[in-house]
Formats: structure tokens, C-alpha cells, sequence
């Protein structure tokens, strides 16, 4: 027995199969991801440590923003003798002026700036307030401090606590005549606390107690999930498992000689992570680490080894596998939080490895509960391995059954009817020479479509916002939208406040940085359209809608297309326009660029350029030909305009006139783009359409107000919303329905003459 | 030898696969089980090379029960079916060694036995070779020689010239002679009728999981008035087979 055990141990280490699963890379990308994570949280704490390079005796300042003039008085009188009253260093009170109450960034540099360790932030009309003597609650005072002067704590909390809240408040009583309390009261710290000395502790015992164990795990997890399933599973999928039935070794050999080389396997990652805990722990926490990682091991051996003998292929060994893995990894994680940390949890297996592991590494080991979780872990091995050996008394597990019940026959039949019918291309409509090649369930193909350019929108809109909101927390405007969040009370003031903000995101619209990282989002958007139709469906581009034109195709080669598709739109957004004048809607006030916002102009065609094409790509070169394929043309088109107006329901001033004018427009483009035969018409005339509403007109685009325009327009005061649009543009309006339906007359002349001019040359 | 009794077998729920069978084997006879495919072969072999338990029934190997002695059964029996596959990342050297550990061979005898059988068999040649790059004639004979590797009692084989040349298939027939000469005793499934014909001293046709006649191929011709032993066994065949 003991040379079979050897011969079916080295077997273990031979060629692996299971490697290539798509389970296995899955787990391996998860695993890889996830020690990133955690690595990153660590390095972003050891940066903070090491930004920490100030000297230790320093002045100790602290900065007052917009004082009020009682502010003033009060600190002429009572903290003249301030500059000996902290930590017997100079200390002086700076005065500076500043809109935006919220900006931390400002106030952070500031501190770092002038060696302070507190900041005063006043409202700007603060005395006006108190001294109108009719309130009773006093105006919010924000104070804000770097966390990383633990030395400065104390004084701080006196100063804020004392000087603030009671000497301050007891002098602004006095001075109004008034009696009443402190508003709420903020101090907010500006960095992580700690201090220099405490960081070092602090990486040490995160890297002790999150990453270590968590490298353990992980690299025990995953090389048990390929050993394991390659062992037994993966030789009844080769057919070389009865081989070994057929020999006269009990099934308990066999268990115990796989258990053995998938655990001498785990051993690998565990002895690798071993070396540097050598240098960490102490002795007998090195004992207890050893004594755990063994323990672990042969549990999750014994774990693979039960789900091995239970499944018949790597791969449904590995997916049975994986929620097991998932679920460890949590539990990981849960370990990681101090708060789920009770006196019961070191006690058990896992639970037990992950803390015991930490402490060891840390040399606080607790003896008693690292013994029972290990000899709980033993028993659940023990029986683990026990279950595996009967499993393998069971003729389903063992040999392929060849004689299918009723039921199954049933069942497989019905499984190959689906498929077949899945798989069958047929296609209803064909737009752009696409064709489709496999079916999905209904529901998850029109979700998939109709939630793609959702998802990828707002995966990169909220990156591109990001240098557009920092510049907006560093500007005045910030501090009023801010306060908006705490006063929500009501249903009516969320509404408000969503208003708010979509105004704040309007305002974006005149950042430079925002406009160029949309740009280049919307390319980035485009890439992404383009690798999907090429590398997943390996279709060519002209199903997105995007063929080779050439100066022999009857309508030019591409970029002549899209000079077409400027005109077109130019025509179309124009006339909008000039209606909007001769209703008397608007009127123009000239030429309104000015010099200094001509880089912005520029940013803004370049954005529209990729804008335009995006949103053409998205709608029309991508799921129209798909949806047709499916549904016929008549609904691809309407599901796809559809989709297209509702993608702009977010924005300001969205109404039901705005819905189907954005659905007649989607619809105009997407049966222009059809008739064509490709998108680059459509296209350029979405750009030009956009460009004219924001930078040539100066009115709304879609609920986003215009900036850097050429021209300048207004509402006149017997404007009215339904033929205007109001806050969403002339898009909101009647005169771009009135135009639509106009557009829509020519291209049905223009088609019916086409086809009288066919008919004739035939 | 192989004492099969009144054998039934029934996966999960469905219906029979194998039906009330019995027969014997004797010491140095060459049985043959001649049927269609779905006849229920496989499954009768397996169940006598203990890899699944009869439902009804009891099948003795040198007087041993396949349901309680197991692991004394195994060491006696060599077993070769279609369903059992070599690793395909593995030399035949490499799968010789491993499966003479399994078998407890002692160390010293497994590189003489190996160069006695790869040379018979002419693996020698390709015996660092991965699997997967032989041929079918190459993998069949490598499967020969490791289910002989123990030399058994008792041989059972499932289609052994399944896939075969000539050639190879006339190799394989006269060593199962040789060994038939030494007093094993061999089990032979088949759907070739030569093969059975030529090799077996008592054949039993299967027909849905039954045996439906049984005998020598002279006295199965003579017993259906047949030309010839091909003839008889359509004719028991279309006269037992149930459409459907």
C-alpha cells in the first residue's frame, strides 16, 4: 500500500490539466486582483508615512478664514497672550479669506504651508446673522485639522471645546444681546490619523494581519483547486480513472494517495510564503503559523479531493469549487474588519487560521484557540477524506453509466432542441451585412443592449469628471450645493437637490478639463465598440456600420460622406434656429466669442467629433443591426430611438415634447443611416447638430447650457416652453418636431424619386 | 472460473440493461459474448470485473464473490475495455512503472517484464513517446500488455481488436491462444465474427441483455440450419430482437 500511495503521490505532481479552464483563470485573475487591492490600501498608508517628513518642533499655528469682525475684537482682547498659550512655541492666529468653506484641499495646503494645526472656517455673512439678533441657533463654524499632530490633540480640543464653543459663544452673546446655542459643530479632519511613529506599527500590523494571511489563503486556495481537480476529476474526464478502479487498491488508497500529493502540492505556496514570516515572527509564533498553514492545507485538500471524487470534469470540479473559494475569500475579508473579530471566531477553523496566522506573525499567539481550531480543522479533514472514500463506492461517481433513465433521454433532447434553435442564425432584418451567429434568451439580449451604452457611458463620464470636480470643491459655488445635502428633511427638497445637481454638472460643461477628458472618453468608448465587433463577434467594421467606401461607390468615398452629413446637419440645425427666430422665441445678440475662451471653442469641437460618432456608434452602427437581426427593422429602429431618448431623461428640463422629439431625431438618423447602407453621414450631422445648439447659437444641447459660442441668443419674454424647449434646448420644443417632420417629408420625396428614376432606367 | 448466475442489472431507473444471465467459463476456454451494440456487453464485463454490482444475481471469480471480495477479485482479473483510456501525457514507460506499483509488482521484476512485453508487442520503439502521439493499433497494445501486467487468472476483454489492422488484430488473437494454452481462462466480448469464430470454444449471443442461445460456432450454424456462422446469428438475432 504504501508504494501505491507513492506512485499515485507522484502522479499528483505530473503533467496538469486543469490549468487551462477558463474556471482556473477566472479564480487566478480574482486572486491576483484582489492581492492588488489590498496591497494598494497598504502602499497608500506606508505614502501617508512617508509624506510625513516634517520636523517635530515646529511653530503651531492656526488658521482663521473669513473672520467676522466680533471674531476679531474677541481675539484682540482674549488671545493676545495666545502665542505663549500653545505647547510653548510660537503660535499666531493667520487671517485669510476664502469662499468655498468646503475646500480641504485649500485648507490642507495651507496648514502645510504655515505649520498649522487647526483651521476656523466662518461663514461669510456671520455677523450679519448673529448681530440681526433674531435667530437662535448661531451659523455652522467649520474647523479642520491634519490628524497626522496627535501631539497637538489636546490643545486642540481645549481650543475648540473652551475658547470656541464657550469664551467665543458667551462674547457673540454679549455683543448681540441674545442668548442662544451652537449650531452643529464640525471638525473634520483632513488626513488619516496616526504619527510618524505610529505608521511604522501600523503598515507592520496591517501587512501582519490582512496581507500575510491573505497570501496564505489565497496561494493554498488555488494551487489545491489545480492539483485537486486534475486529481481524480480530471482523470475520470481522460477515462483513466477505471484504470485505476480496475487495480486491486481500496478506495481508501486511492483517496489517501491523492489527498496526499494535492496537500505535498499545497505545501509549495506555504513554504515560499514561509521565508519572509522567518524574519517577522518570533519562534513560537513561527510554530503556530506552521502548525495552522499545515492544518489548512490538508482541510482544503480534503475539500478538492470531496468535490474531485464528486464531479466527473475539471471544469464542473472547478465551478462547484469556486463558490467555496468565493466564500473562504469573504470570510477572509471579514477577518480583516476588527470589527467582526468575538471571542468565539479565533476558535474556529478559517476564522481560526486567518487570526492565528496574524498573530503569530505579530507574536501574540494564542495557544489555546490556534490548538482547537486545529483539531476542529483535523476532524472536518477527517471527515472530508471519510465522505470522498464512500463516495467512491458509488457506481454514478465511478463508472460512466451508459444507459440514460427516461427522464434524461427527455431531458437531453429537449437541451439539443434549444440549442439548435439557439445556435441557428436567421435573420430577420440584415442592416449593415450583419448577420447573427448565436442567440441569447430574450431578456438578456435586449438588457445587454439597451444597458451597454448605459454601463460604458457611465463607467467613463464619472473618471472624466473627476479634475472638474476637484477644480469645483476649490471654487465658491461648492459651498452652497454642499449645505443643500444636509438640509435634506423632505421629499420635495431631493428633488431640489437633484436639480441642483444637474446644474452642477452643467456647469462642467465650461471646464476645460472636463470637456477635453469627455473627449477623450468618448474615443475610449468608440475603441471599446470597435474591439467588441472585432474581437468577440469577429465581424468585420461595416456592421458597425462603418464599410469601405471607395470613389467608385455611388456615394463617394467615407470622408466625403461625412462632409455631406455637415451640410445636412448644418441645414437641419439652422432652420431649427431660424424658425425659433421668426416665431419670435429667441432673438440673437450677436457675436459673443471672446478671446479668451477660444482654447475652450476648440476643446468643444474636438469633443463633439467623437460625441457625435459615440452616440451614432452606440444607437445606430451597433444595436440597430443587432436588434433587426432579431426583431425585424421596424422595431430595431424604435427600440433603438427609444433607448436613445431615454438615455437623456437625466438631464435638465426633460419633458414628454423632449422624449419624442429625440425619438423622431433618432429615428430621422436612424432611417437615414439605414438607407445609406453606413454612419458616417449620420455621424457628422449628430456633430454638427450638437456643435451648432452649444457653440454656434448658444443655446441648450440637450439640457446642457451652451458655452464658447460664436453667438449669443436669449429667450424673449413672450417665449413660450412648448415651442422653445426651455431648459432643455430647442430640443424640448415644437419648432425641432415641426423641422423633423419636415426632414422626414424630404427623405420620403427623395426616396420616391430615387425609385421613379430606377424604374425608368430599367 | 467466471461463474455468472441468473445476473440482472439496472442503472438508476431505468429499465433492465442486462436480463437474467448466466454462464460459466472453465479453465484455458475462451468464451465469446457476440451482440449487436446496446446489447448490454459492457456492462455484463463490467459487473464481472467488479466495477459495478450486479441488481440481481451473483457472479464468482475462482470462487469469489464480485460484490464482497473486491480487492482478492482485482489482483486475479486482467480487464480491457474501450471505455478505459491512457493517460494521454504519459510515456508507455511511465504508465508501465506506475501501474507496477499499483499491482505491487516487485521493483526488480518490472523492467524485465516490461522489456518482455513491449518487445513482443513491439512497443519498444515508442516506449518514451507521449500517448497521444501513437496510434489507436499502438495505444490498444500498450493497454493489452498494462492490463496484463499482474499476469491474471482471469482475462476479460472488451473488444479487443476493436480498431485494429489485420495485422495487429492477428497478434493480439494469437496471444490470447498463447495465453489460453497456459490455463487462463478469457473472456471476450466482440461484434466481429471471425474473431469469435475463430478464437472462442463457446460462444453466448446477446440479443437486448439476454443470452439468447449459446454454444460453439459449429453447433450454433447446425442449431439455426445456417450456412454459416454469420447466417446464424442474424437469424437468432431478428428472431429475438423487440423493435423499439
Amino acid at each position: 500500500m504504501r508504494r501505491a500511495i507513492r506512485a499515485l503521490v507522484r502522479k499528483t505532481f505530473g503533467k496538469n490539466h486543469s490549468m487551462k479552464t477558463q474556471a482556473s483563470v477566472i479564480t487566478l485573475l480574482c486572486c491576483v486582483g484582489f492581492v492588488i487591492a489590498v496591497l494598494a490600501y497598504l502602499s497608500s498608508l506606508a505614502l501617508y508615512w512617508m509624506r510625513r517628513e516634517r520636523p517635530v518642533n515646529y511653530a503651531e499655528n492656526i488658521i482663521v478664514v473669513n473672520p467676522p469682525e466680533t471674531w476679531r475684537k474677541f481675539s484682540d482682547r482674549f488671545l493676545s497672550d495666545y502665542q505663549e498659550s500653545v505647547a510653548g512655541e510660537k503660535g499666531m492666529l493667520i487671517y485669510r479669506e476664502w469662499d468655498a468653506v468646503y475646500d480641504i484641499f485649500t485648507f490642507d495646503t495651507w496648514m502645510e504651508e504655515n505649520d498649522a494645526f487647526l483651521t476656523i472656517v466662518f461663514p461669510e455673512d456671520f455677523d450679519e446673522i448673529v448681530l440681526e439678533k433674531e435667530i437662535d441657533e448661531l451659523p455652522e463654524i467649520l474647523t479642520y485639522f491634519p490628524s497626522d499632530h496627535p501631539e497637538y490633540a489636546t490643545t486642540r480640543n481645549d481650543f475648540c471645546e473652551t475658547t470656541l464653543s464657550i469664551d467665543y459663544l458667551r462674547y457673540v452673546q454679549i455683543m448681540s444681546g441674545v442668548p442662544f446655542e451652537w449650531g452643529d459643530f464640525y471638525n473634520t479632519s483632513t488626513r488619516p490619523s496616526g504619527n510618524w511613529a505610529s505608521w511604522g506599527k501600523i503598515v507592520k500590523e496591517r501587512s501582519s494581519r490582512m496581507v500575510m494571511p491573505l497570501l496564505f489563503f489565497i496561494g493554498i486556495l488555488y494551487v489545491c483547486m489545480l492539483s485537486g481537480m486534475n486529481a481524480i476529476a480530471g482523470e475520470k474526464e481522460r477515462g483513466t480513472f477505471s484504470s485505476l478502479l480496475m487495480t486491486p487498491l481500496s478506495r481508501g488508497t486511492i483517496v489517501l494517495g491523492n489527498f496526499i500529493g494535492v496537500f505535498l502540492h499545497a505545501m509549495i505556496p506555504t513554504c515560499v510564503l514561509l521565508v519572509p514570516t522567518v524574519f517577522f515572527a518570533r519562534a513560537s509564533g513561527l510554530l503556530s503559523i506552521l502548525l495552522l498553514v499545515i492544518s489548512l492545507s490538508l482541510f482544503i485538500a480534503a475539500i478538492t479531493i470531496l468535490i474531485s471524487c464528486l464531479n466527473s470534469s475539471i471544469v464542473s470540479a472547478q465551478t462547484t469549487f469556486l463558490p467555496i473559494f468565493l466564500i473562504i475569500l469573504v470570510v477572509c475579508v471579514t477577518c480583516m474588519q476588527d470589527s467582526t473579530k468575538n471571542p468565539i471566531n479565533p476558535f474556529l477553523p478559517i476564522y481560526g487560521h486567518f487570526y492565528g496566522i496574524g498573530d503569530g506573525m505579530m507574536g501574540t499567539v494564542a495557544w489555546g484557540s490556534v490548538l482547537v481550531c486545529i483539531l476542529g480543522t483535523l476532524l472536518l479533514t477527517g471527515i472530508c477524506l471519510f465522505v470522498s472514500e464512500r463516495v467512491l463506492h458509488k457506481e454514478q461517481f465511478t463508472v460512466a453509466v451508459e444507459t440514460k433513465s427516461e427522464k434524461q433521454l427527455r431531458k437531453a433532447a429537449k437541451a439539443l432542441a434549444k440549442q439548435q434553435r439557439d445556435y441557428v442564425s436567421v435573420s430577420r432584418a440584415k442592416v449593415f451585412g450583419y448577420t447573427s451567429q448565436r442567440r441569447k434568451s430574450l431578456l438578456s439580449f435586449l438588457v445587454g443592449h439597451a444597458l451597454l451604452p448605459l454601463a460604458l457611458l457611465s463607467l467613463f463620464q464619472p473618471v472624466a469628471m473627476i479634475p472638474a470636480l476637484v477644480s469645483y470643491m476649490k471654487s465658491p459655488e461648492s459651498t452652497k450645493f454642499i449645505s443643500m445635502f444636509k438640509d435634506i428633511t423632505s421629499v420635495s427638497r431631493i428633488s431640489e437637490v437633484f436639480d441642483a445637481s444637474v446644474k452642477v454638472f452643467s456647469g462642467f460643461m465650461q471646464d476645460k478639463y472636463f470637456i477635453l477628458c469627455m473627449g477623450l472618453g468618448y474615443w475610449l468608448v468608440i475603441a471599446i465598440y470597435i474591439g467588441i465587433v472585432r474581437l468577440r463577434e469577429k465581424n468585420p467594421l461595416s456592421t458597425l456600420g462603418f464599410p469601405r467606401l471607395t470613389s467608385s461607390d455611388p456615394q463617394g468615398p467615407a470622408w466625403k460622406a461625412y462632409v455631406r452629413g455637415l451640410g445636412l446637419g448644418l441645414i437641419l440645425i439652422s432652420s431649427v434656429y431660424l424658425l425659433l427666430l421668426l416665431t419670435g422665441q429667441v432673438t440673437c445678440d450677436g457675436f459673443s466669442l471672446e478671446t479668451d475662451s477660444i482654447g475652450l471653442f476648440i476643446l468643444y469641437i474636438l469633443m463633439w467629433i467623437p460625441q457625435g460618432a459615440t452616440e451614432e456608434i452606440m444607437m445606430r452602427g451597433y444595436m440597430m443591426p443587432r436588434v433587426a437581426s432579431r426583431f425585424g427593422l421596424p422595431f430595431a429602429i424604435f427600440f433603438s430611438s427609444m433607448c436613445f431618448s431615454l438615455m437623456h431623461a437625466f438631464n435638465a428640463g426633460f419633458s414628454i415634447l423632449a422624449l419624442i422629439n429625440l425619438a423622431l431625431i433618432a429615428t430621422f438618423f436612424a432611417v437615414f443611416a439605414y438607407k445609406s447602407g453606413h454612419i458616417y453621414t449620420v455621424c457628422a450631422m449628430h456633430t454638427v447638430w450638437n456643435f451648432c445648439q452649444g457653440n454656434l447659437f448658444g443655446l441648450e444641447v440637450s439640457g446642457n447650457p451652451g458655452s464658447a459660442s460664436i453667438l449669443s441668443s436669449s429667450a424673449t419674454d413672450r417665449a413660450s416652453d412648448i415651442l422653445s424647449g426651455g431648459a432643455f434646448g430647442p430640443e424640448g420644443g415644437l419648432c425641432v418636431t415641426i423641422v423633423m417632420a419636415a426632414a422626414f417629408g424630404v427623405l420620403f420625396l427623395a426616396e420616391k424619386r430615387k425609385k421613379s428614376k430606377k424604374s425608368a432606367n430599367v | 472460473m467466471i461463474q455468472v448466475d441468473h445476473v440482472s442489472k439496472r442503472y438508476n431507473k431505468s429499465a433492465l440493461v442486462v436480463k437474467d444471465v448466466s454462464f460459466h467459463v472453465g479453465q484455458g476456454q475462451i468464451f465469446g459474448l457476440l451482440g449487436p451494440n446496446g446489447a448490454g456487453k459492457t456492462t455484463l464485463m463490467q459487473m464481472i470485473s467488479t466495477l459495478l454490482k450486479p441488481t440481481e444475481g451473483t457472479i464468482r471469480i475462482t470462487g469469489l464473490d464480485t460484490k464482497t471480495s473486491t480487492q482478492a477479485i482485482r489482483r486475479s482479473i486482467g480487464f480491457l475495455t474501450t471505455e478505459i483510456k491512457l493517460d494521454p501525457l504519459s510515456t508507455p514507460n511511465q504508465l508501465f512503472d506506475f501501474f507496477g506499483e499499483l499491482y505491487d509488482i516487485p521493483r526488480e521484476m518490472i523492467p524485465v517484464k516490461k522489456k518482455e512485453s513491449f518487445e513482443r508487442f513491439g512497443i519498444s520503439p515508442f516506449a518514451d513517446k507521449r500517448i497521444m502521439e501513437l496510434s489507436t493499433g499502438m495505444k490498444q497494445k500498450i493497454s493489452i500488455v498494462i492490463s496484463l501486467i499482474h499476469d491474471p487468472h482471469v482475462i476479460i476483454f472488451d473488444e479487443p481488436t476493436n480498431g485494429l489492422d489485420i495485422l495487429t488484430s492477428r497478434q493480439v488473437m494469437d496471444y490470447l491462444l498463447e495465453l489460453k494454452a497456459l490455463g487462463r481462462s478469457v473472456l471476450l466480448s466482440t461484434h466481429i465474427f471471425s474473431v469469435a469464430e475463430q478464437l472462442c470454444d463457446e460462444i453466448a449471443i446477446l440479443v437486448d441483455g439476454t443470452i439468447v442461445d449459446q454454444g460453439s460456432a459449429e453447433e450454433l450454424t447446425q442449431k439455426t440450419e445456417s450456412k454459416n456462422f454469420e447466417e446464424a446469428f442474424f437469424k437468432l438475432y431478428t428472431k429475438y430482437h423487440k423493435e423499439g
